[in-house]
């Protein structure tokens, strides 16, 4: 939105709480530590967030366990265990480590209650999403195939998609023999030079950071444009500690703590919070006043509610080949055969496959060794020589739905260095959501094998570890000012200046696809409605 | 090391590290069939997590494993094609 309105020549305030990344600088991927670091967080880059205590365990499901060949199984607790909610505070937040699929909603995705009966749906059509996918997609420069499956297209992608590795056309070969079509991923990696951007060089790093700019993170993409229109001015280090709310229905500003320490107030005619699906139900909660004593805009009761996160499921084989699969793009391949809602036999929701060894952090030495190899000394050395590059991950996503056991909320006893309480995590699976990871493990383990690999040698997935980057939910949008928190244009029922804009307003996931393209696409659309 | 060189001297050595090889391997796969709840054990899996992480995080071990260089500034552009 800050792009879109300052190309209006609004002048536009963006606040962010982390630090801004040089990428040519803080992604070291040239460097002989690039595996060991991980994504490179900087000083303040880290939030901090609470979890409730998770769901018990069903021994009887010891197949969705999660295990791996040097450590055994990793949870060797009774109760599913939070591991972690990869979220970036930063210049472009998320996206900084994002792998950059760039995912359309499938059209029937969006109608989640009215076809299926669960989950909500959303307040407009693909149809009416449609043009502003168009748009979030040439400004990132997306390379994605000719064939649009069941999302229509007015036009071609702005990039051809990029050609698939040598170890993913295996897993292509593999799915195919399971009469699973198999093809080419949409991706903000460029395919070709763009937009003053070099095109990818297929180092399989995406969620290290890219140093080379390739991938469209937001920073590189719509903040950069923001910022070089003369109307958009970026603060980093800002943390909005408070929503200013008055008696008129209309926000006034709000309360920061500064780079330096210090406090500030600043007023605004117009507030758009984009803090994430855990961090912006936490804002507004803890903005709760005389005029919005249970949080601001939670007039519904709803904010907080419907707290969806990413059902995921990874398994990963030996393949007798020498594939070199730590190279080329990450997730450079997809299946959506089974993405439909109704395309998984016995349960509503849908899922996507994916080429998966980068996601999987499959991609260097010190994982194989850790985690597949194992051993020491002589014989170390030589199975590791033996393993290294043939490994195959397929990677699947699944719809998540909300349920009564799945919010957020504000812890009781923990607070941030402001003293403001951290947002607190509930996380529940249900049977359906059992079963959707069942299935995932299953055709995930059938792909790999037809594939040709001999032995699975890892599997990880949300059954038995809460770890989640796309989050949706917990500001719904919707109609009916009783049941959802904003509406379509992402703007509070009841206060009137006051807009969200993140994926806490998605009514339902998807089938898996990436939330960030279907994110930009509702700011470009919000900022258009705004601006007439 | 009080523990791997009294091994070594039940071994009729006067320390660990005046074993030859043959004999410190032994050592220590004694130490790793101890499991993690033993001192012993606990060690030998602690120190061979950080000892997996030095030595790949160096660049001189990764001809070793088929592994060509770091990720940037080459990037892997022949990613479509078998590997060498």
């Amino acid at each position: 939105m800050a792009y879109a309105l300052s190309r209006q020549k609004w002048r536009v305030l963006v606040l962010e709480a982390g630090p801004r990344f040089d990428p040519s600088k803080d992604f070291k991927l040239h460097s002989d530590a690039w595996e060991k670091q991980g994504f490179p967080h900087k000083a303040g880059s880290e939030g901090r967030h609470a979890f409730a205590a998770l769901q018990e365990l069903d021994p009887e499901l010891n197949d969705l366990y999660s295990w791996n060949s040097v450590d055994g199984r990793l949870n060797r607790t009774p109760h599913r265990r939070p591991y972690k909610y990869n979220h970036v505070l930063g210049l472009g937040g998320s996206t900084l480590a994002f792998t950059g699929e760039s995912h359309r909603m499938h059209p029937e995705s969006m109608q989640m209650r009215s076809r299926y009966g669960v989950a909500a749906d959303w307040p407009m059509t693909y149809d009416a999403l449609e043009p502003y996918y168009c748009e979030a997609e040439r400004l990132v420069g997306v390379a994605g195939p000719s064939d649009p499956g069941a999302r229509w297209r007015s036009e071609p992608y702005p990039l051809p998609a990029h050609p698939l590795g040598y170890a993913s056309r295996r897993i292509a070969d593999g799915a195919s023999a399971l009469g699973i079509k198999w093809g080419p991923n949409a991706r903000a990696a460029l395919s070709q030079p763009y937009d003053g951007r070099p095109h990818c060089n297929y180092c399989s790093n995406c969620n290290r950071g890219c140093p080379r700019t390739d991938k469209g993170s937001v920073d590189v993409t719509f903040l950069r444009k923001a910022e070089a229109s003369g109307h958009c001015t970026i603060r980093t280090g800002i943390t909005v500690t408070r929503i200013e709310a008055g008696a008129d229905d209309r926000v006034t500003g709000v309360h920061v703590v500064n780079s330096a320490g210090e406090n500030e107030f600043i007023a605004t005619p117009k507030l758009i919070v984009s803090c994430g699906a855990v961090e912006t139900p936490r804002l507004l909660l803890a903005s709760a006043n005389q005029h919005a004593p249970n949080g601001l805009a939670n007039e519904s009761g709803q904010v907080g509610l419907n707290f969806m996160e990413t059902l995921a499921w990874t398994t990963s084989a030996l393949h007798p080949e020498n594939l070199g699969s730590f190279r080329g793009l990450p997730s450079d391949s997809i299946s959506w055969d089974f993405n439909a809602p109704d395309a998984i036999e016995g349960v509503v929701g849908g899922c996507r496959f994916t080429t998966g060894m980068s996601e999987a952090a499959l991609n260097g030495p010190i994982a194989y060794a850790q985690r597949i190899v194992g051993g020491w000394g002589r014989s170390h050395r030589v199975a590791m020589r033996e393993a290294f590059g043939r490994i195959l991950s397929v990677g699947a996503i699944g719809e998540s739905l909300p349920n009564r056991g799945s919010y957020i909320d504000l812890d009781p006893s923990e607070v941030d260095t402001n003293g403001i309480a951290l947002a607190r995590i509930h996380s529940q699976l249900d049977d359906a959501d059992i079963k959707r990871l069942s299935f995932m493990r299953t055709t995930a383990r059938a792909i790999l094998e037809e594939a040709g690999c001999n032995k699975v040698v890892e599997e990880y997935g949300s059954y038995d570890f809460f770890s989640s980057t796309h989050v949706f939910g917990t500001c719904r949008m919707g109609t009916d000012p009783e049941t959802s928190v904003v509406d379509s244009f992402g703007k509070s029922f009841r206060w009137q200046n006051l807009h969200i804009m993140d994926a806490s307003i998605f009514p339902s996931s998807g089938g898996g696809e990436s939330p960030s393209l279907t994110i930009e696409a509702l700011g470009l659309r919000a900022a258009a409605h705004m601006a007439t | 090391m009080q523990w791997a060189d009294k091994q070594a001297r039940d071994r009729n050595a006067s320390s660990f590290l005046s074993l030859h090889e043959a004999g410190r391997e032994a050592i220590v796969a004694q130490a790793e069939a101890m499991g993690t709840k033993t001192m012993p054990g606990m060690f030998f899996y602690q120190t061979l997590k950080d000892a997996r992480q030095f030595y790949y995080e160096h660049a001189a071990s990764w001809p070793g494993v088929g592994f060509p260089h770091a990720p940037q500034p080459l990037g892997f552009p022949d990613y479509a094609e078998a590997p060498d």
